[in-house]
């Protein structure tokens, strides 16, 4: 290793680098415990009753007695994961079976969604899940969705190329990793959209039937199921291929959201923010906004409750005694320029701390270091377009976004994906720039007049 | 023994500078620190910067298994996705370095974009499985452009790197700081040899190509190197190679030579200019016993040409080069072996005589190696730069008739590549200028009329007006050289209108200004010369032009007040003119030039209307041409 700090402040330098840990954190551990900060719990109960996102997903479904469906949202890095898997354990603790699955794991992220994919995934994953024998031992006695997927396939008619039924297994397979076959599926099912439907009910049904029997067997009271269906924000195709997939997911949460509620089912489901821009239908829908540091105002009058609910996030995660070796006994003033230039996600503070802590040569880590350190981090957001530029500077003076067309829409989401438009929230919605990259914005504007 | 290997660290500090220095220590203070997966993108100018940076990492990286999948071809990225999730990678077991880095200005520059698209998209929808499989850095390697398009077409990707590393040249770097080594490379040639002010060879574009020849030395890596050594692992090669050296029999030393041939090829590829010299020469030297010698020679000269150039030294390369394709001369048709020598042996042929000056040995060689070439779009387009900054430097060395050569070069292929009439244009434009220089004034006239037909069907642009306009000037350049005044001043007053309409900078509007405003004056018409001198002057003060330009204005304006207002006028204008110079402080020898004109016309100037029926007759007998001074 190159020895440039003393060994003890390398392996501490180490350790606490190690605690960026950019994954989601899950409640039920204890080592994730230690790391995490109820930040929105925070800014809550502060004055802000609409912060916490778990608090409103958990009340919904606590006052729906016996379905529900909800849509989660928001932007990369906020602690969606986190928050949903903080859901889980409350909900957990208060009774509820729930279980937690990844879309991924059975839906390309590149390909046009389709409602026929949702389906035929949403059924599968349920199976799966509620096979785990951590949920409910191994004496859980569930039908299975393959068979009845094979069974269907031969009771209606589709096109001979598609060899069905084939083993579900197989299909699972294709259906996530070839497009073609997707494609011939889809185009083959579409006219069976609400027979393949009644049949995903029944398999659902049957599932909490066989649930039930199994509680009562254990003398245990009937409990219900959460199902929290994770990442279809993810879902976005490349850039060649976004405008085509994102209208895919806008069909199939507005033609098709009596068809994502199921019997018997509180179902969460995470889905892209820009949802809630063009489906006004979806319903109940919880986004989760960045951690508001400024007001709406012209001056941006700093929000004290924000600043310090991150202020405790980076103590939390560096622990006081790290931090004041990180930054040095008057470590709160000297974290604030991170703070100040993170603009309320927590990836982006934590990508700032890291950037400094790589940067560094001495501890406590000197202030142009970290000045550096935004430097670079700001330097990634670069080059803005001139007509880029002018948008993002409109929506820095007027904290509205507005868009006015569809390529308007589209750039509105991929600044919000990328953190160069944040959404913000007190009681109502507004929009600022990224503070990393707010002067550069201005500065462009200036060069380029007209 | 063996030399030891300078650090690349060192090397790349030395390099690269101090900024990239401390861009390294980050990079190396991420693989210290971290455990597990993390990905770094490292932006770097170019491939020799690539493998530099991937030295320095399996150094640092030492006892670890670093895979180097270094992309030869941007039809390689389409296999990484599945290459990469195939890959498992334990803790401390090493990490993979992927690297593509073509600069903006390399003409494949769209194909390896469009081909990192879609790795980068594909690796976006396995980010948690590499996440899970490879618990080691991960590197993409890039040029500068890798940056924002992993942004925009990764967006779960890039919001989980570890850090952006950036590996630019310190000395061309700018006050913004983003630009490629490459790209400030392409823009300091540009600024030395894109003419100040607004002239025909503005439109010479030496960023399409690569690396301009003849001014850095570097030079476009032959097509067919791309062709035969992609894919070729030279080390395996020598691997292969190493127990047939002791083996002396004939058929082993024909493999042995085609061994050794392929891992020459393969380090030509990667730019190594020692190794491929060095198993070109062994390659020559087994050629001699063997059945297959010629093609064997012909190929080992050809890299051992490649590599002199390389190494900068095009006088060996030249001579090795003329080797080569002497083989091409001897009637004997050629394999496939035999005609990658020759495509080889004439492409470096035609760059080391390029540099070296000697024009018509390099148009042969480049038409030879054109018709072995295939043809395409891209190589069509660098072909028609390369000929035309070479005529610009031609032009700007006082060789006219060598930049005709080749612009005429330039012209037959665009007009077998159907080029634009705009583009068409430009070029004759530029054969006007030389055509002009050389006192060809009647080819300079057909250059210029077929470069204004051509403009006449060039779309309404403001770049395709600057060209019209400047075009406009030159004939009447030529037709001014030709005593055709009233062709010259119709020519000149398109040329001010076309050149104001395209917002051309203040000189080059200036002196076609001026140009239109002596031809009225030739041609009689010395009221109208005045009036328009006068708006000159006072545009040129406005524009706070130079005392030089001032006064070569100011003088021609002098004359014309002399011949059409009362002298009175004249003193004042020339009192005004002394006035302004003294007042910026311009030489003495320009206000002693107005101080004089100042002092003739005090004298006697009062003579002048008395004198202006001579004026104008001699006015009449020069354009005549029966009295020329």
């Amino acid at each position: 290793m190159d020895q440039s700090l003393p060994t003890s402040d390398e392996l501490f330098l180490k350790s606490m680098y190690k605690r960026l840990h950019e994954e989601p954190l899950e409640a039920s551990k204890p080592e994730d415990r230690e790391l995490y900060e109820p930040v929105y719990q925070c800014l809550a109960d502060a004055d802000d009753p609409e912060a916490d996102p778990v608090y409103h997903l958990e009340r919904h479904i606590k006052f729906k007695d016996v379905e529900s469906i909800q849509f989660f949202s928001g932007f990369k890095g906020s602690g969606k994961t986190t928050e949903l898997l903080r859901l889980k354990q409350r909900l957990s603790q208060a009774g509820y079976i729930v279980l937690y699955a990844n879309a991924l794991d059975y839906i390309n992220p590149s390909g046009i969604l389709d409602i026929i994919d949702l389906l035929l995934s949403i059924a599968s994953a349920l199976g799966d899940k509620l096979s785990d024998p951590a949920v409910l031992g191994k004496d859980l006695q569930l039908p299975s969705f393959g068979d009845r997927m094979e069974n269907f396939f031969r009771s209606i008619k589709v096109e001979a190329g598609l060899n069905l039924p084939i083993p579900w297994m197989s299909l699972k397979v294709e259906m996530k990793d070839s497009p073609s076959f997707r494609q011939r599926l889809q185009t083959a099912l579409a006219s069976h959209i609400n027979v393949l439907k009644e049949e995903v009910n029944r398999f659902v049904q049957d599932c909490v039937k066989a649930v039930d029997q199994h509680q009562q067997a254990m003398g245990a009271g009937n409990r219900s199921i959460v199902f929290l269906f994770d990442s279809l924000e993810q879902i976005r195709g490349g850039a060649s291929t976004e405008s085509l997939v994102q209208e895919s997911v806008e069909k199939v949460f507005t033609n098709h959201l009596s068809k994502l509620k199921f019997p018997y089912l509180h179902m969460v489901y995470t889905v892209p923010p820009w949802l809630k821009f063009v489906a006004s239908t979806v319903g109940s829908m919880v986004v989760l906004p960045s951690v508001r540091q400024w007001g709406a105002d012209a001056a941006r009058t700093p929000y004290i409750p924000g600043q310090d609910a991150l202020r405790r996030f980076l103590q939390r995660r560096f622990t006081e005694d790290g931090c004041k070796r990180l930054f040095g006994s008057n470590y709160q003033s000297a974290m604030q320029p991170l703070i100040d230039h993170c603009g309320g996600h927590f990836r982006d503070l934590l990508r700032l701390a890291g950037q400094a802590m790589l940067a560094t040569r001495s501890l406590p880590i000197p202030a142009r270091v970290i000045e550096h350190a935004i430097q670079k981090v700001r330097s990634d957001f670069l080059p803005i377009l001139v007509s880029d530029a002018e948008w993002l500077k409109r929506i820095a003076d007027t904290r509205a976004a507005d868009p006015r067309s569809p390529e308007d829409r589209i750039r509105l989401i991929r600044f919000l994906d990328g953190h160069m438009v944040l959404y913000l929230r007190n009681g109502q919605e507004w929009y600022d720039v990224h503070p990393l990259i707010r002067e550069e914005v201005a500065a462009i504007v200036k060069r380029n007049p007209g | 023994m063996p030399q030891s290997s300078p650090d690349p660290e060192v090397l790349l500090a030395e390099r690269y500078g101090t900024a990239a220095e401390e861009e390294w220590h980050q990079v190396r203070r991420m693989l210290e620190l971290r455990e597990g997966f993390g990905l770094l993108i490292l932006l770097v100018p170019d491939g020799d910067a690539a493998a530099l940076c991937y030295g320095a990492l399996a150094q640092r990286l030492s006892g670890q298994r670093v895979l180097d999948w270094s992309m030869l071809g941007p039809e390689n990225l389409y296999e990484l996705p599945d290459r990469l999730v195939k890959l498992r990678i334990g803790q401390n077991q090493g990490g993979v370095f992927v690297a593509g880095a073509v600069p903006h200005s390399h003409p494949e520059q769209p194909a390896w974009d469009k081909a990192w698209r879609f790795a980068v998209a594909r690796l976006n929808e396995r980010r948690d499985v590499l996440r899970s499989q490879i618990a080691g850095p991960v590197i993409l390697c890039g040029a500068p452009w890798l940056g924002p398009l992993i942004r925009e077409e990764a967006p779960d990707l890039w919001s989980v790197r570890a850090i952006v590393a950036r590996i630019a040249n310190e000395q061309h770097s700018t006050a913004a700081g983003s630009q490629s080594s490459a790209q400030a490379s392409a823009k300091i040639f540009d600024e030395l040899v894109y003419p100040r002010g607004d002239s025909i060879w503005r439109f010479v574009r030496p960023s399409s190509i690569l690396r301009p020849i003849a001014v850095y030395g570097d030079i476009l890596t032959p097509a067919v190197l791309r062709e035969v050594a992609s894919g070729l692992d030279p080390d395996l090669a020598l691997i292969k190679a190493a127990p047939l050296r002791v083996d002396t029999s004939p058929e082993s030393r024909e493999e042995l030579a085609m061994l050794l041939l392929r891992a020459a090829y393969g380090f030509a590829l990667k730019r190594d200019a020692k190794e491929t010299d060095r198993l070109a020469s062994e390659v020559w030297a087994l050629a001699h016993n063997s059945p297959h010698g010629h093609q064997l020679q012909c190929q080992g000269l050809a890299l051992k040409a490649w590599a002199a150039l390389l190494k900068k030294r095009p006088g060996d390369a030249l001579d090795n080069a003329r080797r080569a394709v002497a083989f091409d001369a001897e009637g004997i048709p050629a394999n496939a072996e035999w005609e990658h020598g020759l495509r080889l042996g004439y492409n470096v042929l035609w760059i080391a005589a390029s540099i070296l000056g000697r024009t018509q040995e390099s148009d042969a060689a480049f038409k030879a190696h054109s018709k072995r070439e295939r043809s395409s779009a891209e190589y069509a387009k660098v072909a028609i730069e390369t000929q035309r900054v070479a005529a610009l430097g031609a032009h700007r060395q006082g060789d006219f008739a060598a930049a005709v050569r080749h612009l005429e070069i330039a012209l037959t292929l665009q007009v077998r590549e159907g080029a634009s009439p705009q583009d068409r244009a430009q070029t004759l434009g530029m054969l006007a200028r030389c055509c002009l220089d050389a006192k060809q004034l009647s080819e300079a006239e057909s250059y210029a009329r077929r470069a204004l037909l051509l403009c006449e069907a060039a779309p309404d642009t403001q770049e395709a007006k600057l060209a019209h306009g400047l075009i406009h000037g030159l004939l009447g350049n030529v037709l001014f050289a030709l005593y055709r005044y009233r062709e010259c001043l119709d020519h000149a007053e398109q040329a001010c209108t076309l050149l104001e309409a395209s917002k051309a900078e203040w000189p080059t509007q200036s002196q076609e200004r001026l140009e239109a405003a002596v031809c009225l004056l030739v041609l009689g018409s010395y009221q109208e010369a005045a009036e328009r001198l006068a708006k000159l002057m006072d545009a040129e003060v406005a524009n706070d032009t130079s005392p030089q330009r001032l006064v070569t204005v100011a003088e021609m304006f002098h004359s014309a007040l002399l011949l059409s207002a009362p002298p009175a006028r004249a003193i004042a204008m020339l009192t005004d003119v002394e006035q302004r110079l003294a007042a910026c402080g311009a030489p003495e020898e320009l206000r002693a030039k107005i101080q004089t004109r100042l002092g003739h016309t005090k004298r006697v100037g009062w003579l002048m209307p008395l004198l202006r029926p001579f004026s104008r007759l001699s006015g009449w007998l020069f354009r005549k041409g029966i009295y020329r001074g």
